[in-house]
């Protein structure tokens, strides 16, 4: 039976390196999309995956478990993200490539049949395109909101957790965001 | 008794919460008996189910492309470290309360036994990259020097063009 | 793409057995290229988030890798690739540090001349941003080996 995200970070904070590994698979890959959604590029994404859980191994003795594990994994990936944004703002950013295997398109969800007509990839090519200049266009604040909510499913409660803001200005960030996008992809949605 | 029934002002700011199924009891019926009567509330919460699906369907920046095969590789060598941190900050909390009592005692004779000496210099914290430039040049070139606070990892940036340096 | 080569030295001290001062200095230089994309080697993975922090580029790939042992106060010449050489004089211990003269020159120019004080075991870096020749990064680390 799989061990529960506490009892791992009991063995973790004991120095029990195996256990913290377990923990690293289990969410490398959520902290991987928050990181991938704010940045925007696959190394700083890399890099603050790398970063998140080096803080979090180095921190550990301050989670109490008094909220899920990957709400304070969420944060300390959200605040390290902000920071690379910050030293990044002078250096020009590479957009994300939308389509990197010479034309062949991009995973879809699970359970979508796949879309063989070429008029159909193309078209999903620049949805996906529009979007990501959409998102670029948000502030780091509010694209945290929208990945958070929108692609991660957090709840309004477990945002505020992360983004250690009060409930409401998490509601107020994600009308305004979500208001921009509209606004930005009026000609997509 | 009459049912209750919801303004657009009142409805407008709790519409994202609506479509995000935060709301609950009467605030939720209410909503939702107002949408189904209010053309330009149903609107925007189509326009906001629309933005949804978009963002479900489109929005996952394909998180399986970045390169997390390294991670635990680079991971090990600074979880040893975090260890050796904690592990030196716990022989430091765990010293007996007599080796307190002696420090205090040392103190106590080195101010009443005479004339003060020279304070000793302060020892700062040496970082494990630190490193003093003590003279420097370049022929022609513009060079900068930078330093990471944490570490003292120092770079010397040289442009051997004179160009602005990256 | 502009490109910085960034050449990274370690210096390892290597102790005797019947002296308390080591008899030569191990001096490791590395060659990186540093780009604004593509991928990393794994062998600097841990090393990169540091390496963003100072120069901005986000992939770094190892282009040469050297180690050898340096007698104190005399010259050692390590070669770079796109023909520059780095000048490595150690000339002392003091107080946990490493005192050396490092010099990195293309043909007669000497594009970095620096006296300087490293910490033991630690590293530094010099980055050459050049466009005439294939771009290098020099980095410098000092271990204690007993």
């Amino acid at each position: 039976m799989a061990s529960s995200d506490w009892e791992l970070v009991q063995r973790s904070q004991a120095g029990d390196h195996e256990a913290f590994r377990e923990l690293v698979e289990r969410y490398q890959r959520k902290i991987a999309a928050l990181a991938l959604g704010m940045l925007r590029n696959r190394e700083d994404a890399s890099d603050v995956v790398q970063e998140t859980f080096a803080k979090a191994y180095t921190n550990l003795d301050r989670f109490k478990g008094d909220s899920a594990l990957y709400t304070w994994l969420y944060r300390i990936a959200f605040n390290l993200c902000v920071d690379h944004q910050r030293r990044d703002s002078r250096h020009t950013t590479v957009p994300l490539e939308v389509d990197e295997r010479g034309g062949s398109p991009l995973p879809l969800p699970e359970g979508e049949p796949p879309r063989d007509d070429p008029f159909e990839r193309t078209r999903d090519s620049e949805i996906r395109q529009q979007l990501d200049e959409a998102i670029r266009s948000l502030t780091p604040e509010h694209r945290a909101v929208i990945l958070l909510r929108e692609i991660e499913g957090l709840s309004y409660e477990e945002i505020s957790h992360v983004l250690q803001v009060p409930k409401g200005t998490v509601m107020s960030r994600l009308h305004y965001a979500r208001r921009q996008l509209q606004a930005r992809l009026r000609g997509v949605l | 008794m009459a049912e209750r029934v919801m303004t657009c002002e009142e409805a407008a700011p709790l519409l994202d919460a609506f479509v995000d199924a935060e709301l609950e009891g009467a605030t939720l019926i209410d909503v939702a008996r107002h949408a189904a009567s209010c053309r330009a509330c149903d609107g925007t919460l189509q326009e906001r189910i629309a933005l949804h699906e978009t963002l479900g369907r489109h929005g996952r920046a394909d998180a399986d492309s970045v390169d997390l095969s390294g991670l635990w590789t680079a991971l090990e060598p600074q979880l040893a470290q975090a260890d050796a941190r904690r592990a030196w900050r716990r022989r430091l909390r765990s010293a007996p309360v007599w080796g307190g009592a002696l420090a205090i005692a040392a103190s106590a004779l080195f101010f009443l036994s005479g004339p003060q000496q020279a304070t000793p210099p302060t020892r700062v914290a040496v970082r494990p990259n630190q490193a003093v430039i003590e003279r420097i040049d370049s022929e022609g070139g513009r060079f900068e020097l930078r330093r990471e606070r944490k570490n003292g990892t120092t770079l010397i940036m040289v442009s051997a063009m004179g160009d602005d340096l990256p | 793409m502009r490109r910085v080569a960034l050449v990274s030295i370690c210096v390892v001290t290597v102790l005797s057995l019947t002296s308390r001062q080591a008899v030569a200095l191990e001096v490791q230089i590395t060659a990186v290229e540093a780009s604004y994309d593509g991928p990393s080697d794994p062998r600097l993975l841990n090393m990169r988030p540091r390496l963003r922090r100072l120069v901005g580029y986000r992939a770094f790939r190892v282009l040469q890798d050297e180690k050898r042992n340096c007698a104190w106060q005399s010259l050692a010449a390590f070669s770079l690739p796109g023909g520059r050489l780095v000048h490595v004089m150690p000339k002392g211990m003091r107080d946990g540090e490493v005192m050396m003269h490092v010099q990195v020159v293309n043909g007669p120019r000497s594009l970095v001349d620096t006296d300087l004080r490293l910490q033991n075991r630690g590293y530094m870096l010099i980055g050459v941003d050049d466009d005439v020749h294939a771009p290098g990064i020099l980095l410098i680390m000092l271990k204690a080996v007993e």
